[in-house]
């Protein structure tokens, strides 16, 4: 190994040294992912003024 | 009529149609849980007891009373629209939950979690922006 060879590779020990440091933290709660959760919007929309209409005539339990 | 009056019912008129459903349910005993926080509306359609509150033999009996009446009520327009039960009262929470959740109070989302509105309730990914 000439001495080219020790410079290039100590030039990038002291890059990599230099290189930001990128700190990977998990989130302190749990990530919760629900797949009971299984629900369209277009369905939603579809009931919107059937659910309007109930709502109205149920003002003393909605 | 003078032109201030003209004003003040145009005005009044305006209120009434912004109004959209009334805001809380009209039972005092869950409305007086629900704005000191034992109880809130959940993302499946029914009221629970908030996560760390104790509210009162009668607020729970009130609340389970009228869980009892919604479940009834969702099962018959179900039928009626052609959708499960969990369809129907799911799309009836994307109401419910800004509709009965005063700022202050709490609401539990489609994870199970309880939240507290301080900025106004994220409404579950399904249901259409309000």
């Amino acid at each position: 190994m000439g001495p080219t060879r020790v410079w290039t590779s100590a030039a990038a020990v002291a890059l990599a040294a230099c290189a930001p440091t990128i700190k990977v933290q998990a989130p302190d709660k749990p990530i919760e992912i629900n797949l009971n959760v299984n629900i369209r919007q277009e369905v939603v929309v579809k009931l919107e003024r059937d659910v309007l209409e109930t709502l109205r005539q149920n003002p003393d339990i909605f | 009529m003078t032109p201030r009056h003209l004003l003040f019912l145009a005005a009044a008129a305006l209120a009434l149609a912004a109004a959209g459903p009334a805001a809380a349910i009209e039972d005092p005993i869950l409305n007086t849980a629900i704005n000191e926080g034992r109880i809130g509306e959940q993302a499946d359609g029914y009221l629970g007891a908030v996560d760390g509150a104790a509210p009162p033999a009668n607020e729970r009996a009130r609340m389970n009373q009228v869980n009892l009446q919604r479940r009834e009520t969702y099962t018959a327009r179900a039928q009626q629209n052609g959708v499960t039960v969990d369809e129907y009262s799911r799309s009836f929470a994307c109401k419910l939950l800004t509709k009965n959740t005063p700022a202050g109070s709490s609401w539990r989302d489609e994870n199970g979690v309880w939240r507290r509105n301080t900025s106004g309730v994220t409404l579950p990914v399904y249901c259409p922006p309000a």
